[in-house]
């Protein structure tokens, strides 16, 4: 402790003291800081569970080769390659790997299903023992365990791929199963190459790499332990990938957190500004307050960065434990301390820096101020002639790139451009702020003039114009990032059901299946076509090389399906559209779902941003509004007061957010490609009053404490 | 007072606050000179520019334009650091109130200007200073556990710490009661005599001014007169010469005098 200034330690020895007001300080980078712990966790977490199924190597082989060509006839084919292969002197097993989705019939239903294969016996075989009945031979199939469910399969029942009618021989645990899968011997893949394909052959025994690299011609030839590296590389990658992107959204609420912190700290400062010329009078250098204010920060940072962590891991923990008991196989949390300290110094570098302006600042409170000859608060207005040029290049780059992001006919780099846009907006948001507020204020005065509440609230927020704007520039980042994902998806889907619409003119379309040229699949169209028109339920006609299938007017949908598998059996891949509608929908409200998830965090952080500046500003006014109360503001009055400040700040964010979001939802979906049509502006409506609601929501404890001021608090002390 | 060395001192000095038409002139280019070892107070109607005075003699204020010295050293010349450097290593304040920092003990606040400055106090005088001001069993204590009596003992402690050449107070009795206000003075007043301490204090109360060797009298940002060796009912009858017909009649000392 002695060896840090005394400035430092007079403000440590505060937050000592007070340690309710460092949580509060620090209460918008605990939930970012929370946020970011979450991503590494999750990440963290899905790298184990993801690295354990990612081994597809078996135990038994001591090299892969990878195979490139999909021809069946082709000389490099996994057939002939593995034929090669087995001829090296020292290999005792070979083992193409096939897999691929073609249709199958399962009794009254067909559909695509993945279908794989394996040796089934041997050092080469990597499905565990089935769980019903017994290994596949010969003609015979494994059913996955999920999917045996779904359909009912049971092992002695028979389904129909290839044209060829195989028995279930059992039923097996597979990693993945979100499509319908099979696993069949590797011999009966062997005869349906070029349905199925091989990527890869599994190699058994002691056979040289060189020899194997040279029967295996242009193919790579890796190690059993090179390849199981290189397949735990590759999901680590597409871990490291979810990742990023989270981190973006982790990045957007440090962004807000530091906004609310940064105007936080100016509160406090101003609050303590005696204290500090104190500081300068007795002889302690700018630097010296400075450098107080800086170890404060940290201080804070570490304090919120820790909780936010600790509750990150406490709720992974709790979350992981729900699922067990409600009987979802989850997967133990990854912790990794090293990641999670990360996280910690992320918290303490954020605060720090959004407090470096306020911490300048107080360094420059005149010493006077001690003798109480000036009044210093952080009222001053702030500069107009440096803010407004800066915020206007800030918006002239935001247009330019804007621009060069929807005419750039690349949608991944489109949209990060948009995004970038989006950033510089909100950086000519954040330094024109106080002046917006000003400019709010003075077009909402003639209205307020008729309530004495809402005059002061709307005269307290133009005074403060820097606080004010701080509140709602943190706003209307969340606000504006969820009215973008809002217009963004409902273009997203306007677009999808267009497209579905012209893929799939008919209930369902049906492509023949095993026919080498157009002509034959035409000719096997027409066929299948006919075939289905005699239906009673059915109208069938041939398009080129596809069947197109309507249902009779007042048929049943179940009697419909049926038919069709019926006379479909394997003989082609059956695709119904409102399935594919369906698929598209759930997608489109996953990615909303997970969407408002990420963005909602940003969105906290704003709330959380009204309510403590809103509790440091009524501490703040106490004498001021106790005076008001001497002068006849009654209670309610001085709650209304403060509620309709946190109403001003909530809408004036949520109209801005929704405004720009909206703009940029188009943009992004302009950058992709899409026209977007009409934005859903019931949605934008209702996210504005549910924004502007939450705010005065928020603002619920200071205004209590508002009311609970007496008129007494004015004259004493 | 003559014959006595010059602590500091005021060449012409005046300190105008805004510009053209509006602008008032708190000091209109008063000369003094402040002298050593001497208990020296400053007195004036309201508006008479003393507390103005003060606040450029130390340095917190910059004058439009005239000269103020510490010794030798012309403080218009320095900057900000520097400035820091003089308040901290060659002056000591004591103020009306709010001197101490609210979450430091009162032993943390005496050591606070010579810790700013990286030194280590030195402890026999810190032990004869806490001693004399009779603070010495309070100093664990936080200010806000002490009477307000006692954190002006804290603060003159401080201010006496580093050995400055001279200590400003400002209204340092304004906020006590009476016999707490009489205490203070009477510790003031034994620095200088038992120490060769220089004080300069700006106050408005006859009483507390009669406790110093000389009064420097103020009107309208110009020395007004001086008296010395001052008795209460001198101060009375100078100021009220000063005001005119706005007498400011009989105060009982430690009532009315804020600031």
């Amino acid at each position: 402790m002695s060896l840090l200034n005394p400035a430092t330690r007079a403000a440590v020895a505060g937050i000592r003291r007070r340690p309710r007001q460092l949580l509060l300080t620090g209460l918008a980078v605990l939930v970012a800081t929370a946020f970011a712990a979450g991503a590494v966790l999750l990440t963290g977490t899905l790298r184990a569970a993801l690295t354990e199924d990612a081994v597809h190597t078996p135990a038994g082989a001591s090299h892969v080769v990878s195979v490139r060509s999909t021809d069946a006839d082709a000389d490099s084919a996994a057939g002939t390659l593995a034929q090669r292969l087995r001829a090296v002197p020292g290999v005792t097993d070979v083992a193409p790997g096939f897999s691929g989705v073609v249709p199958v019939a399962a009794g009254t239903t067909s559909g695509d299903w993945l279908v794989s294969s394996d040796p089934m016996t041997g050092p080469l075989s990597v499905l565990p023992a089935p769980e019903q009945g017994r290994p596949a031979g010969p003609g015979e199939v494994l059913v996955g365990a999920a999917t045996a469910e779904r359909t009912g399969l049971v092992p002695g029942d028979s389904v129909r791929l290839g044209g060829e009618s195989m028995r279930v021989a059992g039923v097996v645990g597979l990693p993945f199963e979100s499509l319908d899968s099979l696993v069949l011997t590797t011999q009966d893949a062997l005869a349906l190459d070029g349905t199925l394909y091989a990527s890869r052959i599994d190699v058994a025994g002691d056979a040289d790499t060189a020899a194997l690299g040279a029967a295996a011609g242009g193919e790579r030839v890796r190690t059993a332990a090179e390849q199981r590296d290189a397949e735990i590389a590759e999901a680590s990658a597409s871990v490291l990938a979810v990742l990023a992107g989270l981190s973006v959204f982790v990045g957007l609420a440090l962004v807000a957190s530091a906004v609310v912190v940064g105007s936080t700290f100016r509160i406090v400062l101003a609050r303590r500004s005696r204290d500090l010329a104190l500081l300068r009078c007795v002889g302690a250098s700018r630097g010296q307050v400075t450098r107080s204010v800086l170890a404060e920060a940290a201080l804070t940072g570490l304090v919120a960065g820790v909780f936010g962590t600790a509750a990150a891991v406490g709720a992974g923990h709790a979350g992981i434990a729900v699922a067990r008991m409600s009987g979802v196989d989850a997967p133990a949390l990854a912790v990794q301390p090293l990641w999670l300290a990360g996280c910690v110094l992320l918290a303490v570098l954020t605060t720090v820096l959004a407090a470096l302006p306020p911490a300048r600042a107080a360094g420059r409170v005149p010493p006077v101020v001690a003798l109480g000859a000036a009044d210093v608060t952080e009222a001053r207005a702030p500069r107009a002639r440096t803010r407004l040029p800066a915020a206007a290049v800030l918006a002239v780059l935001a247009a330019g790139t804007a621009g060069i992001g929807v005419t750039l006919g690349e949608q991944l780099a489109g949209l990060a451009v948009i995004a970038l846009s989006g950033l510089l907006l909100f950086a000519a948001l954040v330094v024109t702020g106080p002046f917006l507020i000003s400019a709010a204020a003075t077009l909402l005065r003639p209205v307020a003039d008729r309530s004495g509440p809402l005059r002061l609230a709307v005269a307290n927020a133009s005074r403060l114009s820097r606080r004010t704007a701080a509140m709602t520039t943190v706003l209307a980042l969340g606000v504006g990032l969820t009215a973008a994902l809002l217009v963004a998806v409902a273009g997203a889907s306007d677009d999808a059901r267009a497209s579905i619409d012209r893929a799939y003119p008919a209930d369902a379309v049906i492509l023949p299946v095993w026919q080498g040229d157009d002509a034959a699949r035409g000719a096997a169209a027409q066929q299948l076509a006919v075939t289905l028109d005699a239906e009673p339920q059915l109208q069938a006609y041939a398009a080129g090389t596809e069947v197109r299938v309507d249902a009779v007017p007042g048929a049943d949908p179940r009697a419909v399906r049926e038919a069709v598998a019926g006379v479909i059996g394997d003989a082609g891949s059956v695709t119904w559209t409102a399935d594919v509608r369906e698929q598209m929908e759930s997608g489109l409200s996953v990615a909303r779902t997970i969407g408002a998830g990420l963005i909602g965090t940003t969105v906290v952080v704003a709330v959380v941003g009204v309510a403590v500046t809103l509790a440091l500003s009524v501490g703040e006014r106490t004498r001021e509004i106790a005076l008001l109360r001497t002068f006849g503001l009654t209670r309610a009055g001085s709650r209304r007061a403060v509620a309709a400040e946190a109403g001003l700040a909530g809408a004036v964010g949520a109209v801005v957010g929704v405004l720009l979001g909206a703009v940029y939802g188009l943009l992004a979906l302009r950058a992709m490609g899409m026209d977007g049509g009409t934005p859903p502006v019931g949605q934008l409506v209702g996210l504005a009053a549910v924004v502007t609601v939450v705010s005065v929501a928020a603002s619920v404890a200071p205004m209590r404490r508002a009311g609970r001021v007496e008129p007494a608090h004015g004259v004493v002390g | 007072m003559t014959g006595a060395a010059a602590a500091a001192g005021a060449v012409e000095l005046v300190r105008r606050y805004g510009s053209g038409p509006g602008a008032v002139s708190a000091l209109a280019g008063i000369t003094l000179y402040i002298p050593a070892g001497r208990f020296t107070a400053v007195m004036g109607p309201s508006g008479s520019g003393k507390s103005t005075l003060l606040h450029c003699l130390a340095g917190l204020d910059r004058p439009t334009s005239g000269q103020v010295l510490l010794g030798d050293t012309r403080l218009g010349t320095l900057g900000d650091a520097e400035l820091t450097r003089v308040r901290r290593d060659r002056m000591g304040f004591v103020f009306q109130d709010g001197n101490l920092l609210p979450h430091l003990s009162a032993g943390e606040n005496i050591d606070l200007a010579v810790a700013l400055a990286g030194r280590r106090p030195d402890g026999a005088w810190r032990a004869e200073l806490v001693d004399r001001l009779g603070i010495g069993a309070r100093l664990g204590h936080l200010p806000s556990e002490l009477s307000g009596g006692q954190r002006q003992r804290v603060a003159v402690a401080r201010a006496l710490l580093g050995r400055p050449e001279i200590v400003f107070a400002d209204e340092p009795t304004g906020a006590l009661d009476t016999t707490s206000g009489r205490e203070l003075l009477g510790l003031l007043r034994a620095c200088v005599d038992d120490y060769g301490q220089t004080v300069v204090m700006v106050t408005h109360d006859p009483l507390a001014a009669s406790v110093s060797d000389q009064v420097l009298l103020l009107r309208d940002g110009l020395a007004a007169g001086r008296l010395v060796a001052p008795t209460p009912d001198a101060v009375l009858a100078a100021l009220g010469a000063l005001s005119g017909e706005r007498a400011t009649g009989v105060r009982p000392a430690g009532q009315g005098a804020r600031a």
